[in-house]
């Protein structure tokens, strides 16, 4: 059996492990994009900033170095699902009898006037844009990152910590966000505001309810950027955090259904035998609203890679879907973690607040069901609510301590 | 793999495997220079009451471990001996393993930054919190290739 994996991140890995786990006999071919080795994709922000190089940010052991498994640098750039085979930039044909499809995202790019012809704007996906961003830091005086969501605020805290020649002070970095409030969807208005309060504090500008309209060219070289309000902000760098839109390009004329993302059932198939899909490329099914989505989260790319693979190699599990919103992070040093629904203005859930010294929680429940979780600032125990929700645990006489945000895992077994 | 069983109707709820594990994983390993260290050294189980129940909720190790399945840095692992630890210089901070674990045992230590959690006391035969219970409320078991239902057998015929 000849499984071939196009993607060599998270979900890619994820699969052609479990495949080796599940069929110790299998030849597993996993098509990489990445030329300089497989490696942790959220790290990317710390190389930056110098944190990190490099070398720190690549797995221990390369996952693709394994017995059995062929990594393959390169792109594909299409599939004939009839000849089973998947034809590479390189004009290499690699022919499978089951494929994966995990080709993850690719940053969208906004229409903006003069984006196009500046050599000085950059996304944030992969080591190279890292590495490109660091090179410009050390010379440029400002930067200008548009998008206010997790990369985006990830990136300009980078920027204001790279590194920098003698002398040279931190530069002026600025986040445009379109929307009222930065980390949209992955946080509730509190808890947002209270980490763009801290990022403020550590010298970042963020514009809000605000558009970058078009790039203008300064004199002595330097850029700026007009914005919707006419206002105008340095921007010897730019970082293009827009957001993200599944890599599908490739598959056009495949037969593979494709709408925002590939189309997969809950066993992570898609509409032509033998060939799966995971991670951020494939749009499965939103556990709480029971609606199709996208994911774009690094644990749900795991474990639809991992459920993939196992059923590529034969088995039967099944996906039952992933919360749109489950994330953790610490930002400008104030820990959180959110799950399930935490937009609740007006839509009728029951919701409990509590705020302690600095820090905010919001536990939102439907009914015998928790939908919703923001911790901020003490996270402690954050997977028991995690937990009880993607799980669709019911409360039962626990109801109360839960949404007094004291469940313990003894009181639960109880 | 020798595993850690608990059994909440011996658990006192006195706290002395909390206080063996803080010990443990304190720089000197003695009750007297663990509590004057600063920062304070961390524990990695917790006893937790409720109304009926009383007891140590401690690191599974799970065998399909949600933390070690989330974590995107590289810094958990499962050892030789099928403990899930820490390359702890690998950690940065981003606490998905905080957010993946069911039992709510892994812990954010707000000094280092890091995510802590059970290492089984690796270098030690017997775990500091199970050689401190007094009640043996922790016990533990050696489970080699012993079926969940013998292993059950095994606790059960300890009990009183």
């Amino acid at each position: 059996m000849r499984y071939v994996i196009i993607g060599g991140s998270i979900a890619g890995i994820s699969a052609a492990k479990a495949i080796r786990t599940k069929d110790s006999h299998a030849a597993v071919t996993v098509i990489s994009g990445e030329p300089f080795g497989q490696y942790y994709r959220p790290l990317i922000p710390m190389l930056i900033s110098g944190r990190k190089n490099e070398s720190d940010i690549l797995y221990p052991e390369d996952p693709l170095h394994a017995e059995g498994i062929n990594r393959v640098v390169g792109s594909a750039i299409r599939v004939d699902t009839n000849t089973r085979e998947v034809l590479l930039a390189s004009g290499d044909r690699i022919s499978y009898d089951r494929l994966l499809i995990a080709t993850g995202g690719v940053a969208l790019k906004p229409r903006i006037p003069g984006l196009d012809s500046t050599k000085a704007a950059f996304p944030l996906r992969n080591v190279i844009h890292a590495q490109k961003l660091r090179q410009h830091a050390a010379s440029a005086a400002s930067a200008v990152v548009i998008g206010g969501g997790l990369v985006g605020i990830k990136a300009a805290l980078a920027l204001r910590e790279a590194g920098r020649p003698e002398g040279k002070a931190p530069m002026d970095v600025a986040v445009v966000e379109m929307l009222p409030e930065i980390l949209n969807g992955r946080l509730d208005h509190d808890g947002a505001a209270a980490i763009r309060a801290a990022v403020e504090e550590r010298g970042v500008d963020i514009h809000r309810n605000e558009q970058v309209k078009r790039l203008l060219s300064g004199s002595n070289g330097r850029s700026k950027v007009r914005l919707g309000s006419g206002g105008t902000v340095d921007a010897d760098l730019i970082v293009v955090a827009a957001g993200v839109r599944p890599n599908i390009a490739f598959l056009r004329g495949s037969g593979i259904k494709t709408r925002r993302g590939v189309l997969v059932d809950e066993t992570l198939l898609t509409n032509i035998p033998d060939v799966y899909a995971a991670g951020d490329v494939a749009e499965g099914v939103e556990l709480l609203s029971g609606k199709r989505a996208v994911s774009g989260l690094w644990t749900n790319a795991q474990e639809m890679g991992r459920l993939a693979g196992l059923n590529m190699a034969g088995g039967n599990a099944t996906y039952p879907g992933f919360l749109a919103v489950m994330n953790a992070s610490e930002i400008a040093g104030i820990p959180f973690v959110s799950a399930g629904t935490i937009d609740t203005a007006g839509r009728g859930f029951d919701v409990a607040i509590g705020r302690e010294n600095g820090k905010y929680w919001k536990l939102v429940k439907k009914g015998d069901f928790l939908v919703g979780v923001v911790l901020v600032g003490d996270i402690s125990r954050a997977g028991l609510y995690v937990n009880l929700i993607k799980n669709r645990i019911p409360l039962k006489r626990d109801h109360d301590k839960v949404m007094r945000r004291m469940a313990s895992y003894a009181q639960l077994q109880a | 793999m020798d595993q850690i069983f608990v059994k909440p109707e011996k658990c006192m709820g006195c706290r002395s495997c909390e206080i063996a594990c803080a010990v443990q994983h304190a720089k000197d390993k003695n009750l007297f220079a663990a509590v004057l260290q600063t920062p304070p050294p961390m524990k990695r189980l917790f006893v937790e009451a409720s109304d009926n129940v009383r007891m140590p909720v401690v690191c599974r190790h799970c065998e399909d471990a949600p933390c070690l399945n989330a974590c995107l840095s590289g810094c958990l692992y499962r050892d030789q001996k099928g403990f899930v630890r820490r390359h702890k210089e690998r950690c940065i901070g981003c606490w998905s393993c905080i957010m993946a674990c069911p039992f709510g045992v892994v812990s954010r230590d707000p000094d280092k930054h890091i995510a802590v959690k059970c290492d089984r006391c690796h270098k030690l035969d017997t775990p500091a919190c199970v050689a401190a219970c007094p009640t043996r409320a922790l016990v533990l078991v050696e489970a080699g290739n012993l079926s969940k239902e013998k292993r059950r057998k095994i606790v059960l015929s300890e009990s009183p």
